[in-house]
């Protein structure tokens, strides 16, 4: 049962967390909010963005300050499946006798970071489905749970997509929030060279540990939310599919494919973090139009109408909120 | 934790937005109603247009304003949380609300936070919220509905129709004045009849030029018609006669002739009028009223038979030249001669004008005659145009098949003839005194006008009285 005591620990450590990350990472805020949000939720993040505007370091930076066992996979177009979630090995047991014994691969982690996620093969990539969303890794016929709290925070270039393979929907649909990094402003790129003059090193200490995560956790899932809201975020993943009948004729001349039913559960869950972050106890509507973007982004495909009319995911949302806001506003 | 007593200062606030809002709204409808019903009744020429549309509006008024109050604007505990949760408190009101029976940890921490953050906010500050869509419908109904209740008396043509019927009435009534003057100033009458007459005329010719609108002008007509004979009548009916035969009034003699005459009743009227004239020379009227006394006990109508008798008394006095007032006789005959010839042009002008202004007001009311002269015109029964407009003419008494005259019913087809039935007769009798409307709305009309000015119709009865006349108009 949650108390009081929960809720200011949870406000707290947020706030710590926030102030530890901001060691490292020059402005980026949104992002950073948005990837604590994320971890707290138990979701998984896609990071995008140039190279060296800080995603790495933002994943490192985390780790240290969740104090969570930490690897990082560069994935690469030579890169296995085995490379990732580990293989079977012969070994010698005690009476001499060759035995295969499964080295774990990288993934059992509780912070794993795929760096460059789209440079490996579809055959690599989907390596992680089953630890995304099981969160367990299957083997030479064995199936291995991995420790909680575990989370993907993968990178992705938008540029330079020779030799890349796009990230397939089911893998997409698995991050529970897609995250811009953008190119910092002159001020903060002046106060980052200052910073990495002195070192290079990440300087956040750590302010929580796995269990402190779980608590925030369940913390978190006790938000009340109320029917409208949940009714609105339902409108929302529901108005995005040009299919049915809550689409209105922007999204069925631009949306090829609408949100998953995950969408509106990642938006739920993360409205709530959200809403505790910012020292509330319900959720608001605020809460679903801010996390509306990085919850949808990465889901909903835009058809090719909007491809040749340069119409952006964010567009596309942007207009569903104020299509669905509107309905909203009428009642 | 009663958190519906918490709400209740703010509730009273948002019962003051919302008792505005339904307000304006049923004004809307109200507004709507009134123009509406306004538009409806002016088109169907239905009733008396300003009671009934704000009738109208009133019921749909008085019918709307709970409605809206209590089934749209009340502000329920949803509606009230929702415009706190717009003050900036996030949804928090709402879920307090939604939450307000659970019992558990977080919900209570939630109400908590809620009702804390709730302290700092005052019912002034929550602002009367009226939107443009409440009060920029509201004045546009009211602007129409305004509109039509104004104009509701305008006719529906179009203005440039209305610009030429006008110009066509003004040119008709311009010919009819000229056509007036002209005919009174040719008439070999006397000089003060005329320049009575003519006064008459300016008089009709500035009242036309400061009305506007058929009926009035019609009924403008009527008045001074009336006011043209009148005079004229009193000119036939008093100076001629009686000047001529003042002269003689002195004279005794002419008395004894008289009586030594034939003694045929008109006659002997005639003396006796004169013999009472020379009692009290000075009174014309009473004279005249004597006279027209005598004439009347003698059987003989003043306004019809009048000059016949003065004829006979004239030839009379023409036998008596063998007397021996002869001289005193052949003057009496020239005046009384120049009195017919005066009388005779009287009665003509009296006519003249009388068919000159009945024709301008028919014109004017668009009234045609049919020209009976033309009955091939009339044996095309109802294929003829024309025919149609004999719905207003009456069939002559003993033509008609039934008792006295009737309408042709608006079918076009006419009673036939006794000598040959093939054929389709269309006859106006003026002497069944029944007449089309045409005719006599007018002087209906100016009669109402007068009562009117004279106060004996009673206010509430006017539109009742002027929608009647605009219906049959």
């Amino acid at each position: 049962m949650i108390t009081e005591k929960d809720v200011t620990f949870f406000a707290e450590k947020c706030q710590r967390i926030l102030d530890e990350i901001g060691k490292d990472l020059v402005g980026q805020q949104d992002v950073v909010e948005n990837t604590i949000i994320a971890m707290i939720a138990g979701g998984n993040i896609l990071l995008e963005g140039v190279p060296g505007v800080g995603k790495t370091r933002l994943v490192r930076s985390i780790g240290r300050a969740f104090s969570l066992p930490f690897s990082r996979i560069q994935f690469t177009p030579d890169l296995m499946p085995a490379d990732v979630t580990g293989t079977n090995v012969i070994e010698k047991d005690a009476n001499g006798q060759n035995v295969l014994k499964f080295q774990k691969g990288p993934i059992f982690s509780n912070i794993v970071l795929a760096d460059e996620i789209n440079r490996a093969t579809p055959k690599t990539q989907s390596a992680l489905l089953e630890a995304m969303q099981e969160h367990s890794v299957t083997a030479g016929g064995h199936t291995f749970v991995l420790e909680e709290p575990f989370f993907v925070l993968a990178t992705q270039n938008p540029i330079e997509q020779d030799g890349t393979y796009p990230l397939p929907e089911a893998q997409m649909d698995r991050f529970m929030f897609k995250l811009i990094m953008t190119f910092p402003s002159r001020d903060e790129l002046a106060d980052i060279v200052t910073m990495t003059q002195k070192t290079m090193q990440e300087q956040a200490a750590a302010v929580l540990t796995g269990e402190d995560l779980l608590v925030m956790r369940e913390t978190a899932k006790e938000i009340p939310v109320m029917k409208e809201i949940l009714d609105y975020a339902v409108q929302l993943i529901t108005a995005s599919h040009p299919e049915l009948e809550d689409a209105g004729d922007y999204t069925k001349k631009y949306v090829r494919f609408g949100a998953s039913p995950r969408a509106a559960q990642a938006l739920i869950t993360a409205a709530k973090v959200r809403a505790l972050m910012q020292g509330r106890y319900n959720v608001s509507y605020e809460d679903i139009d801010a996390l509306a973007y990085p919850v949808l982004r990465h889901r909903i495909k835009p058809s090719f109408a909007a491809i040749t009319e340069k119409i952006s995911s964010d567009q596309l949302i942007r207009h569903l909120l104020a299509e669905i806001g509107k309905k909203k506003k009428g009642k | 934790m009663n958190i519906s007593a918490q709400l209740r200062p703010y509730k009273k606030k948002l019962l003051w937005e919302a008792f505005i809002k339904s307000f304006l709204s049923s004004l809307t409808l109200g507004s709507a109603a009134v123009a509406f019903a306004g538009l409806l009744l002016r088109l169907q020429n239905a009733g008396p247009l300003l009671s009934y549309s704000l009738a109208s509006g009133g019921f749909a008024f008085l019918l709307s304003f709970p409605l809206f109050l209590f089934l749209r604007d009340y502000p329920t505990g949803k509606k009230t949380a929702s415009r706190l949760d717009s003050l900036g408190l996030q949804d928090r009101v709402s879920t307090m609300l939604e939450y307000q029976n659970d019992s558990s940890p977080i919900a209570e921490i939630q109400r908590h936070d809620t009702l804390e953050r709730l302290k700092k906010v005052s019912p002034k500050d929550l602002p009367i919220r009226i939107r443009k869509r409440n009060w920029i419908p509201c004045l546009i109904c009211l602007a129409l509905a305004a509109a039509v209740l104004l104009f509701g008396h305008v006719t529906p043509d179009t203005g440039k129709t209305e610009d030429t019927a006008r110009l066509q009435r003004e040119s008709v009534m311009a010919d009819m004045i000229e056509e007036l003057r002209r005919e009174v100033e040719e008439a070999p009458i006397p000089q003060p009849l005329k320049e009575a007459l003519l006064a008459v005329i300016d008089q009709l010719e500035q009242d036309l030029e400061k009305i506007d609108g058929q009926l009035q002008e019609t009924a403008t007509i009527d008045a001074a018609k009336r006011k043209l004979e009148q005079i004229l009548e009193d000119a036939l009916t008093r100076k001629p006669i009686g000047t001529a035969l003042q002269q003689y009034a002195d004279t005794f003699d002419l008395g004894e002739a008289l009586f030594e005459g034939e003694s045929q009743p008109v006659q002997l009227a005639l003396k006796a009028s004169i013999e009472e004239q020379l009692t009290e020379p000075d009174s014309v009227d009473t004279y005249i009223n004597s006279l027209s006394s005598a004439l009347s006990a003698c059987g003989v109508d003043p306004s019809d038979s009048l000059y016949g008798a003065i004829e006979t008394f004239a030839d009379d006095l023409a036998l008596a030249e063998k007397n021996t007032l002869n001289d005193v006789y052949e003057k009496a005959r020239t005046s009384i001669e120049e009195a017919l010839t005066q009388q005779a042009a009287i009665e003509a002008l009296k006519e003249t004008i009388a068919e000159n202004m009945s024709s301008a007001k028919d014109t004017l009311l668009g009234y045609h005659r049919i020209d009976l002269a033309d009955p091939d015109l009339l044996e095309q029964g109802g294929d003829n145009p024309l025919v149609d407009i004999t719905t207003d003419v009456i069939w002559k008494d003993g033509q008609s098949g039934g008792n006295g005259a009737q309408h042709n019913a608006g079918t076009g087809v006419g009673q036939e003839d006794a000598d040959s039935p093939s054929m389709r007769v269309l006859v106006y009798d003026p002497e069944t005194g029944l007449v089309t409307y045409g005719k006599v709305l007018s002087s209906y009309y100016a009669r109402y006008l007068a009562d009117v000015t004279a106060g004996k119709i009673p206010k509430e009865l006017q539109q009742i009285i002027d929608s009647y006349y605009i219906a049959l108009n």
